[in-house]
């Protein structure tokens, strides 16, 4: 009898072993095995609105107030109306400078003080510019708020435009923009750009030939008098998220910016003119050293306020979104090995946008990578490839799962509704409104409104590189190119 | 305002009661910034390690339903031997084609129908892989990586395609940009024969010829268990990482690994190096050996190259660009590695005819430091600066993660942060300077310039 149970209690330990054996080793692997631990339909997010509160001066300064007292820390975020679209023909260049300027010193600290004065107190403070807005960005720990709010007051109520900062700062950038000649993807943008946008504050900024002249009269008073012009209070918005008392705050903004008066004029703004001329125009701009065809096809496009922004989006990732299973990746790179990466890209302005391609590749694969873009926009276009559901599926599912991380902290919510509220006047449930947006979408509705957005047959193309190896293709193909040497 | 800055600008004009005061008030605040030390918020988490080696680190935040789920390989650039350079990124890119069990393609439209996103990226000492998806997608990408660890595919007329498109990343990285091409060229010239002569990229001959046969055996080399570590960070328990890291890892066998002894050449004597191209601005490099990135010192040094030239009131941008208008700009990096490795210091003089004017300047700008020393005020700047950074990055726990997964990786010491605030909080102004004139010494480094080609003024 010992003997019998001996041998069953053997015979279990050796299934036992042997199933613990089995469960240990790797699965039999396969598509069907992997497809079935990627079935899942991720939740649409809900971002939570902060509650936050509005301190509204005599000045028409605005500040949006939300506390978070997750971690001691203190940021900032606005913006100031009008960016280079203020700009002409004979200032281009001008609001970068000025911004650069208004960083460096004020009427109270000179510039090295300034640079101390931040860095002892580890204070974070940026102006970015834009084509309609100069964005404000900052932070700092929670101790340092009152200087934070100090230098923020510093620098856009006292900028100081004369002296050595000044004259060097002018240097500086005409070295800079100088340099543009020589990088393959500036000289692109400025191709592109200045025959997109033609003449317009848009474009004058890409013409560095323009800013250059500007560069070489410009002094201290034009740009003050540029600045009297368009940085007053009423024109700024910023949001404050972070660390601290409402009521000590909004004192202290008070205290810096109440006294703080207008004396703008009025600036007239205009729409881009489209040059029907740059249709299906090719431009080869050469760079004999380059080892690379530097590309950007496009068109004009819509405003900031296109209507079919949010379907257009979706069409436009699942077309280029520039992730390895978009259409331009896989036909460009994971089919023909011509790029790196390809992505397709929409630049929306308050005054005119643009839709382009980008990518680079061997020179000598130029017109079959063109050629390439072409098809695949045109087998969208007359449906010989539509967009299949799995694919908006796919980036619906995808922007489900990363809206949350984008808006993970409470200042980039408090950031998009303050621009949101203040420049289009969406309510402060835009963003949970995009969201619901995004997931009612219909796959016939994207195509459709893709499709009917996409014009292969007038794109224009800049095309970087050295012309020797770029041209004969061209040349063979019989396709008219304008060739400018750098 | 004003009040602001007389907190820290002692004004000239003052009566003498009010600069008692003053004094007072200054040294009571010098002693409390001395006093005031680094302090770190560590984030909570739980490693362990499966009988094959393979370390797996779980850092959890439930803040958000993502997941990152990253793997480590410890092999990168320097591991490459020659004529093979460029193999560890090179095979980077064959990770994401198939494999035995997956059609190429299929990698990517898992993840993407998941809604997640997966990439790579290869250094100098480590390759290293990560998906960002949804918390329930976890034992997907734990599977999707074990089967990539194993069964990779090599396929002769894929791995050819991936090579063209290797061939135009490098392009576009490297040759069409002018720092980066430079750079390229004088870092061979300070370390030649060494394992830091080649960028991760490769040279092009190299990736031009490296074979089937050669990617599958550095494949199976180095891409086994006791030389990966897996970092999962997000909304993840450890228990459920434990049980999947078991399932789908612990029957692969360890490899013994066997490295090339590294060792950087002695250098004793400074060495210059120009390259020519078509730029109008000068670039000036100065390059030093720097100890592997477990030795604390390195942490002295990134306090020094603050202060020399990254800050905004750094000595190079106080004197040579806001004073005397000889550069535009100035910068400096380490890149510290499981090896020796180097520190690179630039800056950037005004034009081409400044540019001997301009590294003299420099050379008298480190000599200066190292004579006289750093101020109270700069090394606080700095501590300061670096405690806000913690604190902001507490708010990321991916980057968080991978700050504990690199020295863990490298040195098996999840600690090491830790201890360089510690060393931090007990390092004097006097050590920095000593520390630093150890590494930035003249004789030991390489001098760099990438200058215009041809003379004249910038075309326009």
């Amino acid at each position: 009898m010992k003997n019998i149970n001996k041998i069953i209690i053997y015979t279990l330990i050796i299934v036992l072993a042997l199933s613990l054996s089995v469960s240990a080793r790797p699965q039999n692997f396969s598509p069907e095995f992997f497809r079935e631990l990627a079935d899942v339909v991720n939740e649409k997010p809900e971002i939570e609105v902060p509650d936050y509160e509005i301190l509204e001066l005599d000045n028409g300064m605005r500040f949006y107030l939300a506390q978070d007292k997750s971690l001691p820390i203190f940021e900032i975020r606005g913006y100031i109306d009008g960016g280079k679209i203020n700009e002409s023909k004979n200032n281009a260049g001008i609001t970068s400078l000025m911004t650069e300027i208004m960083l460096l010193a004020t009427e109270n600290y000179g510039e090295s003080e300034l640079s101390v004065f931040k860095e002892v107190n580890a204070l974070s403070l940026n102006l970015g510019t834009a084509s309609d807005r100069i964005s404000i960005s900052g932070n700092s720990l929670n101790t340092e708020s009152s200087e934070l709010i100090s230098l923020l007051a510093e620098v856009l109520r006292r900028p100081k435009f004369e002296g050595n900062h000044f004259e060097r700062t002018v240097k500086e950038y005409q070295q800079l923009y100088r340099q543009q000649f020589y990088d393959d993807s500036a000289l692109l943008n400025m191709h592109f750009f200045k025959n997109i946008y033609g003449a317009h504050p848009y474009g004058y900024n890409y013409n560095y030939n323009l800013i250059l002249d500007f560069l070489d009269q410009v002094d201290s008073e034009q740009v003050n008098n540029f600045y009297q012009n368009v940085i007053n209070p009423e024109d700024i918005v910023i949001a404050i998220s972070g660390d601290f008392e409402v009521e000590s705050i909004e004192k202290k903004l008070r205290n810096n910016f109440s006294n703080w008066k207008n004396s703008k004029d009025n600036l007239s703004k205009n729409y881009v003119n489209i040059d029907p001329e740059i249709h299906q125009k090719i431009i080869v701009v050469n760079k004999a050293d380059a080892t690379q065809a530097n590309m950007r096809m496009g068109y004009n496009f819509y405003t900031s306020k296109y209507p079919k922004r949010i379907p257009f989006m979706m069409g436009n990732r699942i077309f280029g979104s520039g992730s390895f299973n978009s259409r331009l990746m896989e036909s460009l790179r994971s089919d023909k090995g011509y790029v790196y990466g390809i992505n397709a890209q929409t630049r929306y302005h308050d005054y005119g946008g643009a839709y382009f391609i980008n990518l680079s590749l061997e020179p000598e694969k130029a017109l079959a990578g063109m050629e390439a873009v072409k098809d695949e926009m045109l087998k969208i276009q007359n449906r010989e490839k539509p967009f299949k559901e799995e694919e908006l599926f796919e980036n619906i599912n995808y922007y489900n799962a990363v809206f949350p991380k984008a808006y993970q902290h409470q200042i980039d919510v408090l950031d998009e509704i303050v621009y949101q509220k203040e420049f289009y006047n969406h309510s402060d449930n835009y963003l949970n409104n995009f969201v619901k947006q995004y997931n009612g979408l219909e796959v016939e509705e994207v195509q459709r409104i893709f499709a009917e957005d996409l014009y292969p047959e007038i794109l224009f193309t800049v095309i970087v590189g050295p012309k020797e190896k770029i041209l004969p293709q061209f040349k063979e193909a019989g396709v008219e190119v304008e060739v400018i040497d750098n | 305002m004003k009040k602001l800055k007389q907190k820290f600008f002692i004004k000239k004009e003052k009566l003498f009661l009010l600069f008692m005061c003053i004094l007072s008030l200054t040294i009571f605040i010098t002693l409390t910034a001395a006093a005031a030390e680094i302090e770190l918020e560590q984030p909570e988490y739980q490693s362990f390690k499966l009988g094959n080696g393979l370390q797996v680190m779980v850092f959890p935040d439930h803040s958000i339903p993502l997941l990152r789920y990253s793997i480590y390989y410890n092999v990168g650039s320097i591991d490459e031997k020659e004529g093979q350079t460029g193999i560890s990124h090179f095979l980077e890119h064959l990770m994401f084609l198939g494999t035995e069990n997956l059609p190429e393609g299929e990698i990517d439209d898992l993840i993407s129908s998941v809604g997640g996103q997966l990439n790579a990226a290869t250094s100098f000492d480590y390759t290293y892989y990560y998906h960002e998806v949804p918390s329930s997608m976890l034992e997907l990408v734990m599977a999707l990586e074990s089967d990539r660890m194993q069964n990779l595919r090599f396929n002769k007329e894929e791995i050819n395609r991936e090579r063209e498109v290797i061939k135009q990343e490098r392009r576009m990285r490297t040759e069409n940009n002018i720092f980066s091409r430079g750079f390229e060229e004088i870092k061979a010239e300070a370390f030649p024969d060494s394992y830091l002569e080649h960028n991760v990229i490769g040279w092009l001959e190299d990736i031009n010829n490296i074979s089937k046969a050669e990617l599958k055996n550095y494949y199976q080399r180095y891409y086994s268990p006791n030389n990966a570590l897996i970092v999962v960070s997000g909304d993840v328990e450890a228990e459920a990482v434990k049980n999947l890291a078991q399932k789908y890892y612990a029957d692969y066998q360890s490899e013994n690994i066997v490295r090339k002894y590294f060792e950087l050449p002695e250098q004793n004597e400074e060495k210059t190096h120009k390259v020519h191209l078509q730029t109008n601005v000068p670039y000036a490099l100065q390059l030093y050996k720097i100890p592997p990135a477990d030795n604390l010192e390195v942490a002295a040094l990134e306090i020094f190259i603050d202060i020399l030239a990254n800050n905004q009131s750094s000595r190079l941008k106080e004197k040579l660009q806001k004073e005397e208008g000889i550069i535009l700009d100035s910068g400096a990096f380490m890149y510290p590695l499981r090896t020796e490795s180097f520190a690179l210091v630039y800056f950037i003089p005004s034009n081409q005819n400044v540019v001997e004017q301009a590294q003299q300047a420099f050379d008298r700008e480190l000599q200066k430091v190292f004579a006289e020393g750093i101020t109270t005020q700069e090394f606080e700047m700095v501590k300061k600066q670096y405690q806000k950074s913690l604190i902001f990055s507490q708010r990321n726990i991916y980057s968080a993660a991978s700050n504990y997964a690199l020295s863990t990786l490298r040195f098996n010491k999840t600690d090491l942060i830790a201890e360089k605030i510690d060393y931090i909080n007990s390092l004097s102004k006097e050590e920095v300077v000593q520390i630093a004139q150890k590494y930035f010494n003249q004789n030991q480094r390489t001098k760099g310039y990438i200058l215009p080609k041809n003379k004249g003024g910038a075309q326009q």
